[in-house]
């Protein structure tokens, strides 16, 4: 079989060959039957005239050998989609309508391919991926614990059993690197066999090797050397200072490789290096993976069992209550690990199902552009099938048409894609880029281009086999009376269309709901008055920080403020507490403040004082606005006595505290949950274990100045950078952002490519009507119909399907509004504006697009229309 | 007057001729029709869609070379695979014709004793 398409692939390539190769075998024959002939005695024109009578007709012959070759169907086809072509060529708005409806939904799902198979499918390029695994540890507390312990990790690394090549571990390191700036760059800390075994080379100076542990320094990945030395040729030998340490650079690594890891690394640093700089005292945080290279064949459930034996030889390197019970291999694919891979399934999972949805529209309304197009055609269809073509090949014929048109939708799909990708790509993770976070680069390849052709043919056989089974099954009956027309009418022609176009307006009502309802989250979130300026401040970890550095810190000349707090504010949300008295209580978020704090934020308080530093640990507690105002009497709250409960029992309240004032509220933790959650502020000191977070007003913060204060927190320690590196909090704030912003962009472009979609269905199907209903409007006219009355006739047959769409999408879009708003504390999920202005919208819009086509109706002449139909 | 090929076994009947050596599709038809003793007639036209098909399975394969009166011709050698179908098709085209004969021949005798019965 495989013989026989390569010779028709071959044939088909050489075509004029082929044919010519045809003509001088039949001539061959003749001629030599002709000299066989000739040599008993028959003159040369009388041989030749007998030999081309013994031979027949040339034409079958070459048309039997087509045929025998396979040629015959192909070429079939090739004349039905030069049909086509020039088919398309005389409809060009039908033709450019159609392509661009199929191919906005089809770039969409290239996208998110596109964005899925870079994580979980493309794998890094390593030799013998085929043979790469994981491993993972299983306690009881997690069945799938990704990192290890040090310890764990160097019982596991340590002689590996004979059915792997060798493991390695990698540790992600995220220290500040300062060259004349700060930058945030990532780091690998490996194992000294990481290169050998993952085979990657160096493409300048050198790389790692197990048998020269004595080099010290770091091999950095092109993007690194990119990154921060602009790709300088001298860059061996060149110092970085990463997380206070000053670390000469020995060498590029080549292949682009940038690490097994999903976030893209600048730099790899030895492990034993890593933790020689900056060693972990109690070695009991799981931060190391583990993977490797098996041999060939090697069983996996063995070779768990043999990693596993060696944890239990272990005493005391587990972790207590979270004991690793044994370890488990896994087939390495992707940058993901398997549970990281279904979480990303689960969260592209939304956005696939709105893509379908879309897709469903477009089919929904090609389906009815195709129907009214091959209704159109049907006399050249019942032509066809009364010169003698089968059914099959009448059905055959308009279904190339819409192959045509799907395989145009996929080319456009993918032009669309390649010239949007990287703008795309920069616009969706360009705050990822400005931290430091190197995303994988979303490519288009051979898969994006057969899942294209694949998605498009499938769109094809939606929305075109049945308008082709419909149109053709009467037309090729012989005994059909009336013809297509009356088999349409039969299956219910309009019937059909009403349910598409009803269909792809309910969804359009539910893509443009949800797209408004995720777009009004956001907008919330952005819109959410913090009550401080972010710009400028910048946290650092408290829990790392000893007086001296504190000390340090506030002599710099940038530094304006300096407080300490209980949590980043906009990183993480604050604990919740039970406030009140014996009969009520409500639940407040709670903060331990030093006296700074509020000064820091530029809060004055709106009734009382603020916190003095003498105040000390008495048992008082500033109140947020909206937390005062919760209580039974909010204009007496200064005073009062609260009482104070933990439901957890973890925090360290005092039993009862006194208010001392009311401050404005302040943006917290997570602002989808709600900017400004109603908030207790707890006196504290720099040195109390609840103020974990050190906050620093710059007048400058730009990476220079950043950089400075970077080194002087460092200096101050005696080069121990741990707590030292500095968060903005305008980048927090963008970070909770970023997602909303991608999510409510994603669904808006969704909600208005479906609607515009079933706006060109509507006006599509209204001017059919309008062609179908040509006789019938004449005549209404003829009997003295005003053009406005026919208008509204036609305008109203549009709206009852426009208001069934309706009916149907937004019932579905308000339940899950509701499951939302009911299941997540997300704010603005049932916004009223969301839920009512735009099906407003959609209703407007959709009657536009009906009414453009039904004031052409008034246009018929009655007297025309009569004539032409009689 | 010579039979015509039964249809379907002209394929065979080709890949025979050409495993005799390499030939062009006349030398193809002169061969089947000389080795049959001039009984089998081929009839010219189906005779090169056969071949191409042949070719197209990879059971033959086909090269320009210049003919015995001097002419451009296309000459088909049998290959690998072309010999292994000719001999699968052989012994199951003689299977077929000794059980066919053994049919015939047995209906020849029942056909004799009954003759002899009724006498």
């Amino acid at each position: 079989m495989t013989a026989r398409w390569r010779h028709l692939w071959r044939v088909w390539r050489q075509r004029r060959r082929f044919e010519g190769e045809i003509d001088a075998e039949l001539n061959f024959h003749l001629q030599a039957r002709a000299d066989q002939l000739q040599s008993t005695g028959v003159d040369r024109p009388e041989a030749l005239r007998r030999a081309r009578i013994e031979l027949g007709m040339v034409n079958v012959h070459r048309d039997g050998i087509r045929a025998a070759v396979g040629l015959q169907g192909l070429d079939r086809w090739q004349s039905d989609l030069r049909q086509a072509w020039r088919s398309l060529r005389r409809s060009p708005v039908y033709a450019s309508v159609a392509v661009l409806v199929l191919a906005l939904p089809l770039a969409t799902g290239l996208l998110l391919h596109g964005l899925y198979a870079a994580y979980a499918l493309q794998s890094p390029a390593l030799d013998r991926v085929d043979r790469w695994v994981h491993l993972h540890g299983v306690s009881a507390a997690d069945p799938q614990l990704n990192r290890f312990t040090v310890s764990e990790t160097d019982a596991l690394l340590a002689q590996p059993p004979a059915a792997l090549e060798g493991l390695y571990s990698a540790r992600l390191l995220t220290l500040p690197i300062v060259t004349d700036r700060i930058r945030r760059g990532i780091g690998i800390a490996v194992s000294d066999n990481y290169f050998e075994l993952t085979g990657v080379p160096a493409l300048r100076g050198r790389v790692f090797r197990s048998d020269e542990s004595s080099v010290d320094g770091v091999v950095l990945s092109e993007r690194g050397w990119q990154r921060l030395f602009d790709r300088d040729e001298n860059v061996l030998g060149r110092t970085l200072s990463i997380g206070g340490h000053a670390v000469q650079v020995i060498g590029v690594a080549g292949r682009d490789f940038r690490g097994t890891q999903e976030v893209g690394a600048h730099y790899w640093l030895r492990e034993a290096d890593a933790r020689r700089y900056w060693p972990d005292p109690d070695g009991q945080q799981r931060t190391h993976t583990i993977s490797g290279f098996v041999v060939p064949a090697a069983g996996l459930e063995s070779l768990a069992q043999a990693l596993s034996a060696r944890l239990t030889a272990l005493p005391g390197t587990t972790l207590p209550g979270d004991a690793l019970q044994h370890v488990g291999v896994e087939t390495g694919r992707g940058y993901l690990r398997a549970d990281d891979r279904r979480e990303l399934q689960l969260a592209l999972t939304p956005a696939a199902i709105l893509v379908l949805l879309m897709l469903l529209i477009a089919a929904a309304n090609l389906t009815n552009l195709v129907l009214a197009r091959f209704s159109a055609r049907r006399h050249d269809v019942a032509l066809r099938c009364a010169l003698g073509a089968s059914r099959w090949r009448s059905f055959a014929h308009l279904l190339t048409e819409c192959a045509l048109l799907g395989g145009l939708a996929a080319l456009l799909a993918l032009l669309l894609l390649a010239g949007a990708l990287r703008p795309l790509h920069g616009w969706l993770f360009g705050v990822m880029a400005e931290m430091g976070l190197d995303p994988i680069e979303i490519t288009l390849g051979p898969t994006s281009v057969l899942l294209a052709a694949l998605l498009a043919m499938l769109g094809t056989l939606v929305f075109g086999a049945l308008p082709a089974w419909l149109v053709t099954r009467n037309a090729a009956d012989p005994r059909g009376r009336g013809g297509l027309q009356q088999g349409l009418k039969r299956h219910g022609r309009q019937r059909l269309q009403g349910t598409l176009m009803v269909l792809q307006l309910a969804a359009s009502v539910f893509l443009m709901v949800v797209a408004a309802m995720i777009g009004g989250v956001s907008r919330q979130v952005e819109q959410a008055p913090l009550g401080f300026d972010p710009e400028g401040l910048v946290s650092l970890d408290a829990a790392a920080m000893g007086s001296a550095r504190i000390q340090a810190l506030r002599q710099l000349p940038q530094v304006t403020a300096l407080a300490a707090t209980s949590a980043i504010p906009l990183m993480r949300n604050l604990p919740l507490i039970s406030v009140g008295d014996a009969t009520r209580s409500e639940a407040f978020r709670v903060r331990w403040v030093d006296p700074d704090w509020f000064e820091l934020m530029g809060q004055r308080p709106l009734a009382g004082r603020l916190f003095a530093p003498s105040d000390g640990n008495r048992p008082i507690a500033i109140l947020s606005q909206s937390a005062a105002q919760r209580l039974p009497s909010p204009q007496t709250v200064l005073g009062q006595r609260l009482q104070l409960s933990d439901a957890t029992g973890e925090l360290d309240l005092p039993a009862t505290v006194e208010v001392m004032a009311v401050v404005p509220d302040l943006a917290s933790g997570l602002l989808i949950g709600g900017h400004a959650p109603p908030t207790l502020y707890l006196p504290g000191r720099v040195d109390s274990p609840q103020l974990d977070t050190l906050l620093l007003r710059l007048s400058d913060s730009s990476p220079q100045a950043l950089a400075q204060m970077y080194q002087r927190c460092v200096d101050a320690s005696g080069g121990e950078a741990g707590g030292c590196q500095p968060l903005r909090l305008t980048e927090a704030l963008r970070l909770q952002q970023l997602p909303l912003r991608l999510a409510s962009s994603l669904t808006a472009a969704l909600g208005w490519i479906g609607l515009a979609i079933s706006c060109i269905g509507l006006h599509g199907l209204v001017s059919y009507t309008i062609v179908q209903r040509r006789r019938q409007i004449g005549i209404q006219m003829a009997l003295g119909a005003t053009a406005g009355r026919v208008v509204r006739t036609v305008l109203r047959g549009a709206l009852r399907q426009i208001l069934v769409g309706l009916a149907v999408g937004l019932p579905v879009s308000w339940l899950l509004a509701a499951l939302i708003a009911h299941y997540t504390s997300i704010v603005g999920a049932t916004d009223a504006r969301s839920l009512l202005l735009t099906p407003m919208l959609l209703l407007l819009v959709a009657l536009l697009a009906a009414w453009w086509p039904a004031r052409r109706s008034a246009d018929i002449e009655p007297a025309e229309v009569l004539r032409s139909e009689a | 007057m010579g039979l015509a090929v039964i249809p379907g076994t002209l394929e065979m009947l080709a890949l025979k001729a050409i495993s005799l050596g390499p030939e062009h599709g006349f030398g193809v038809l002169q061969r089947i029709q000389a080795c049959s003793g001039d009984v089998l007639q081929v009839e010219q036209g189906a005779l090169y869609p056969a071949l191409h098909r042949l070719e197209a399975q990879g059971w033959v394969e086909a090269s320009w070379g210049i003919s015995d009166n001097n002419r451009r011709a296309k000459y088909y050698a049998i290959t690998a695979a072309g010999q292994q179908r000719l001999s699968s098709e052989a012994s199951q085209w003689r299977g077929l014709v000794e059980a066919t004969s053994r049919v015939l021949d047995s209906l020849a005798e029942t056909g004799s004793m009954a003759t002899g019965a009724t006498r």
